[in-house]
């Protein structure tokens, strides 16, 4: 048999999740067996809308899995069991069951029931036809709200992106009675499971192909219409049992998000429905939700929940965002077995798009009642998206939202002052005549005196003894040093998150390797023991980024160090990971681009060696016959005349960016279409 | 395109590198207080990994190769009247290693030499005092890690691994030859703040010891 991926949907409450996993096969013999003995009691539950006012119609129904409704918000849910069926399964259990509210008429119990909020609900699910006590009865006691304390919306949404078979809340002022109320997608109906006056919560029919999804909510006398669109997480790998040391491709392909229009690609400022905060930030955790007035993003996260059996590439947690017009909307990876056996990797989609509104060009029969309720326009939200790619020709090409508004640079020097060495002073004035405001900051520390012994034969060595007061005047000779470096970084920082068209950072100094501590995983610049204090590579990169990320059109930096091959590193994972841990394989994720068309980083130095001391000299002129570029392009224009970086953007990544003993270079979040990112000198986990 | 234009293209470039770190040379010797011949010598020193310095012999006040009693009298005059008549490393004069010339220098030189002329004079690669670096001969990283290496390499075209040796005199350290220079293979287990010393004898027989630090691991 050819190898196949085994998909199974475990769950319907976490949005988008699917598993990979060879354990269903063993969990549907167990099954088998079980149904074979007596049928066992059966978890069920009581689930009704959390927001209820003393005398509102509210909705709810009876459900075989309580456990998998107890943390979704604006649900409650009370658990009893009640005697399995033989024959039965969870799906249809229910329906030999009827349940009664208070003395009212039974009802099916696998149908939605309406009842008037009161102080309590009193509730019996009986067995159809059976004896009196087959079942389970309860009252709930319900904890009503005479106020207004829910605000009631006057118009209906709904969350941007759906999958298939899966619960979906709906914001909107429905009546509460699920006997009023029909709701279909596609023209496929939609099981409701609870309803109040403020939001209905349901399940999208099973069947929906990814692609559009048009929905129909007839509630009383009105109707209205929305859109949506229904997603398709698919994850396979090409083998499911692997040997020890044997590897084998995974692929996660979303299908459907090619079909969400530009206009839907915004974010609303707030964590998806039914997705606990935790996961998120579990994977990202300075992940901030697009505001409405940014671009939206999908973050595909992906936990290998096989640790001791599996490696995946990229690190056992990854995150991946995806952002409008990329083109291909799929990750691919490597598992490899570091003992043999199966594996399990959890796939989520986490969308972050605001809310679809009701359509205004109503055309479903019977009308809707936008006027009456002031629904507003569709929502235009501004400013634009910025496309990863658009496809509409005609339309004129969308600029960098920072053209013209200049560059910035930030240089740390840290070996101006030391005679052996290099230094960056040239390349900072180049940077200012280039039109750069640069900030240069060249510490001048001095060396701590330590202990030292120096050996002459025939006599005795001596070890120096270095006076404490001697040593604690070097520390408070180095102190302001050092802070005139972090209020130089704080400051450079600053001025890029306002916006800028080219961000520049430049580091020259001795670099540290790798060190096994989270904190160096990229290493650090200067020796805490020699000078007093250090920088370390991944904080100073991941601020850059964060302050650069979607503020720039073009981000570069360069370190002139040993190991200085772990800035491209770090650079490559921020800009595709958004992580700084200098472990992950590049991947590409081309919406976490920082500059909207080019970033690169470079070195003289790959990540696990050290670089002469001439390739600092000579590999300068990487970033300075660009400069020179510039600067002679620049003394051609008339005085005070606007003028793009779009030009240097390009040099430095690709003259730069492509030329240095380690780089990363990407063509930004808007222009990476395919793909094209440049990297080496760097080694891969 | 022809190939020999390709070989010709090719040769250009290197000399193109060589003028490009001769010109940031000549640019840094303007800014900093630098010894004569800056560029030639930095020139020499860009070969190496970066971190590397030339080294000089510490009590050799005037850089006539050996540490003796005129060193001693240059040291004494200019502790009692700071001056640098006569002497060319001014670094060299800092026997304790404190950042400045005193009475201690004066003893520590004196104990120094109280078994007459040194045979094998120490080298220092703590040069913030100031250098002419006359004798420019070798050069070392300033400090080494556990488990790393650190090269000892030759800057005058006289001295070779080949006629020159080096061995461990102290500390926990191997050398071996490697690509025209020596290196110490510092220990994994070396302790920071671990002094290892190192034996060299040139081709002309003139012995020295050089001393490093271990270094603790980055960030600490």
């Amino acid at each position: 048999m050819a190898a196949s991926a085994l998909w199974a949907d475990f769950t319907q409450q976490s949005y988008g999740q699917r598993k990979l996993t060879l354990l269903m096969i063993f969990t549907a013999f167990s099954a088998a067996i079980v149904h074979a003995q007596k049928p066992p009691m059966v978890d069920v539950g009581v689930v009704v809308p959390q927001d209820v006012i003393t005398g509102e119609a509210v909705s709810g129904s009876i459900v075989v899995n309580p456990d998998g409704y107890a943390n979704l918000p604006g649900l409650h849910v009370v658990k009893g069991q009640i005697p399995g069926v033989a024959g039965s399964t969870p799906a249809n259990l229910l329906s030999n069951y009827s349940l009664q509210i208070g003395s009212g008429a039974a009802t099916p119990a696998d149908h939605p029931f309406s009842f008037t909020v009161t102080n309590e609900l009193p509730i019996r699910i009986f067995r159809t036809g059976g004896r009196a006590d087959e079942g389970w009865s309860t009252t709930i006691p319900l904890s009503p709200i005479s106020g207004q304390s829910f605000p009631a919306p006057k118009t209906f949404s709904l969350p941007p992106l759906n999958l298939a078979g899966a619960l979906q809340r709906i914001h909107g002022p429905f009546s509460g009675d699920c006997n009023r109320t029909v709701i279909r997608v596609n023209n496929l109906p939609a099981k409701l499971l609870a309803e109040s006056p403020r939001g209905a919560y349901c399940f999208l029919p099973s069947d929906l192909k990814p692609g559009p999804a048009d929905w129909t909510i007839h509630d009383e006398q009105r109707s209205v219409r929305l859109r949506s669109w229904v997603l398709a997480l698919q994850m396979s790998a090409d083998k499911l049992k692997l040997m020890k040391g044997e590897s084998t491709a995974f692929h996660v392909y979303i299908k459907g998000v090619e079909t969400i229009p530009q206009e839907a690609w915004f974010g609303s400022g707030a964590v998806p429905d039914f997705m606990d905060p935790a996961i998120i930030q579990k994977f990202l955790p300075d992940f901030k939700p697009p505001s409405p007035s940014q671009p939206g993003v999908l973050v595909l996260t992906l936990e290998n929940m096989s640790v001791g059996t599996v490696t995946m590439s990229g690190g056992n947690k990854l995150a991946l965002t995806f952002g409008y017009g990329q083109g291909k909307y799929e990750h691919h990876g490597t598992l490899t077995a570091t003992r043999s056996g199966s594996f399990d990797i959890d796939g989520t989609l986490i969308p972050f798009l605001h809310d679809q509104p009701e359509l205004v060009d109503n055309t479903v029969s019977g009308g809707n009642n936008n006027d009456n309720v002031g629904n507003p326009p569709v929502h235009t939200p501004s400013p634009s998206p910025t496309p990863v790619a658009t496809t509409d020709k005609k339309k004129k090409e969308e600029d960098c939202p920072q053209r013209g508004k200049g560059c910035v640079a930030l240089v740390i020097d840290l070996s101006h002052n030391v005679t052996w060495e290099f230094d960056m002073e040239s390349l900072s004035k180049k940077l200012t005549a280039a039109g750069c405001d640069t900030d240069y900051v060249a510490p001048d520390l001095v060396e701590i005196p330590l202990p030292q012994t120096y050996g002459y034969e025939g006599v005795a060595s001596y070890t120096t003894k270095p006076d404490p007061k001697d040593q604690e005047k070097a520390r408070e000779h180095n102190t302001p040093e050092w802070n005139k470096v972090r209020e130089a970084v704080a400051k450079h920082q600053e001025k890029v998150a306002k916006g800028v068209e080219l961000a520049i950072e430049i580091v020259n100094g001795h670099g540290g390797p790798k060190g096994a501590a989270e904190i160096l995983a990229c290493g650090n610049w200067e020796w805490k023991e020699y000078t007093g204090d250090f920088l370390y590579r991944a904080r100073f990169h991941e601020g850059n980024y964060r302050a650069a990320n979607k503020n720039v059109c073009g981000w570069f930096t360069s370190d002139f160090s040993c190991y200085g091959g772990l800035t491209p590193k770090v650079v490559d994972e921020l800009e595709n990971l958004t992580t700084s841990t200098c472990s992950q394989a590049s991947a590409v994720a081309c919406p976490n681009h920082a500059g909207w068309e080019a970033d690169s980083s470079t070195s003289t130095a790959t990540n696990t060696e050290t670089c002469s001391n001439g390739s600092i000299g000579w590999q300068k002129s990487y970033i300075g016959d660009p400069l020179d570029a510039e600067i002679d392009r620049r003394k051609g224009l008339p005085a005070g005349s606007a003028s793009s970086y779009s030009g240097l953007i390009d040099a430095l990544r690709t003259k730069a960016g492509e030329s240095s003993t380690s780089r990363y270079a990407d063509r930004g979040y808007a222009k990476d279409k395919p793909p094209a990112h440049t990297h080496g000198g760097y080694d891969q986990p | 395109m022809p190939i020999n234009n390709m070989r010709i293209n090719r040769k250009a470039a290197v000399y193109l590198l060589c003028a490009i770190v001769l010109i940031f040379a000549v640019v840094q010797a303007q800014q900093k207080k630098l010894p004569p011949d800056y560029q030639k010598k930095m020139e020499a020193i860009s070969k190496f990994q970066a971190g590397v310095v030339p080294l000089f012999v510490l009590g050799d006040l005037n850089e006539d190769g050996v540490v003796d009693q005129e060193d001693l009298k240059l040291l004494r005059a200019y502790v009692g009247h700071p001056g640098s008549a006569g002497i060319s490393c001014l670094a060299a004069a800092d026997l304790d290693d404190n950042g400045s010339i005193n009475a201690h220098d004066v003893t520590v030189l004196e104990q120094v030499l109280s078994k007459g002329a040194v045979k094998a004079p120490a080298l220092s690669s703590h040069s913030r005092l100031g250098c002419d670096f006359k004798h420019f001969f070798i050069a070392a990283l300033p400090q080494g890690h556990a488990g790393s290496p650190v090269p000892i390499h030759f800057l005058d075209q006289r001295f070779n691994t080949q006629n020159s040796t080096a061995s461990i005199f102290a500390g926990p350290a191997t050398v071996v030859s490697n690509h025209g220079a020596f290196m110490v293979q510092v220990a994994r287990s070396a302790p920071a703040g671990t002094i290892v010393t190192v034996s060299i004898t040139l081709a002309d027989q003139q012995k020295y010891l050089y001393s490093f630090r271990v270094a603790p691991s980055p960030g600490s």
